[in-house]
């Protein structure tokens, strides 16, 4: 598989994980996992800082924040509201939680914040400009967290440009 | 030993990073002595953690919503009626005072043997205030941890803790009072 056969298998899936059709996010999941799977969690990263930016903007507004968790506890039971609450900390420059929170926690935490925020609704070309911005991010990201000291530093990097 | 002298001894060693002291008196804990044990900890690392955030504004703002404990000990001006009420938890501690502890505990050195995982050190604090909800996600060995770091950091960390623990052990059995009849 080509990379821009997995892109749009990435695209693919997230648009049925939006769209809460799961037999075929797993039938995607099927022919992404493992050989593409670090490369579909930078991925789902990407689009989750990129919900995350455009739901809370450039600045992390905690009282926001803890509405959202609020609402997260109630609409997504057995997801970690602790975990998802510091994963989007992360994002905003406390980049020292990154490494407390367990990997396996990351997948259902990004996407049910990422669902909670892009809803159901969303028609196929504003996806595609959610995708676009998205892959612009993980770009920025990796290019970012190679240039600085900072595990991931693309809020602070990105945001002021 | 008499138990409550061994809980007493056993939660001294704790605060005061006593490993050898501390293995040496669990060792000598006896069936529920272990709940027991458990507890003391919980409530003397509430009554430290008091002390550290001050005496949050009563809800009211008015001095005939404090409650005093039973029989009141030299600490007990720390307490505040959220700390020993289990059905109303005590306020929140804000955003920035939270952040700046949290700061201060990750830069604890090693001889203060911190946890590797601060997100539940933080989490078994807002647990304690306000979010107990915060609690459900962090098991037992780790809530311990994390309660016996907080401990072992405000009691290097507060002179007045260091030097009156025995009145810190008065109010925490107060407070466990406080839990077992109201």
């Amino acid at each position: 598989m080509d990379h821009i056969a997995h892109q749009a298998l990435f695209r693919q899936h997230a648009t049925a994980m939006f769209r809460g059709e799961r037999d075929e996010s797993h039938r995607i999941e099927r022919r992404l996992y493992p050989e593409h799977a670090t490369a579909h969690h930078l991925f789902l990263q990407a689009l989750f800082v990129t919900c995350v930016t455009e739901h809370f903007g450039a600045e992390l507004d905690r009282r926001r924040l803890r509405r959202f968790i609020a609402r997260l506890k109630k609409e997504r039971p057995g997801v970690s509201p602790l975990k998802t609450e510091a994963l989007v900390r992360v994002f905003y420059g406390e980049t020292q939680l990154y490494a407390e929170i367990p990997h396996v926690d990351h997948w259902p935490c990004m996407w049910s914040a990422a669902q909670m925020i892009v809803g159901a609704d969303r028609d196929d070309t504003a996806l595609a400009e959610l995708y676009d911005r998205a892959e612009a991010t993980g770009r920025d990201m990796v290019d970012s967290a190679l240039r600085t000291e900072d595990l991931f530093g693309p809020r602070r990097e990105t945001a002021v440009r | 030993m008499r138990p409550e002298a061994l809980q007493r001894a056993l939660i001294q060693a704790v605060a005061f990073g006593d490993t050898a002291d501390e293995q040496h008196l669990r060792r000598q804990l006896r069936g529920i002595a272990h709940v027991g044990a458990a507890d003391y900890l919980r409530a003397t690392t509430l009554v430290c953690l008091a002390h550290r955030f001050g005496e949050p504004a009563p809800p009211g703002g008015a001095e005939a919503d404090r409650v005093d404990p039973p029989d009141r000990p030299a600490f007990g001006h720390l307490v505040h009626r959220g700390l020993l009420d289990r059905e109303r938890p005590a306020p929140a501690i804000g955003d920035d005072e939270l952040g700046r502890f949290m700061a201060e505990l990750r830069a604890a050195g090693p001889l203060l043997r911190p946890p590797r995982n601060f997100l539940e050190v933080e989490a078994v604090i807002r647990g304690l205030y306000g979010e107990p909800h915060m609690l459900e996600e962090i098991g037992a060995k780790q809530q311990h941890e994390a309660l016996a770091f907080l401990l072992r950091y405000l009691t290097d960390s507060i002179p007045e803790i260091r030097e009156c623990f025995e009145a810190v052990i008065d109010q925490a059995q107060a407070l466990q009072r406080f839990w077992i009849i109201g």
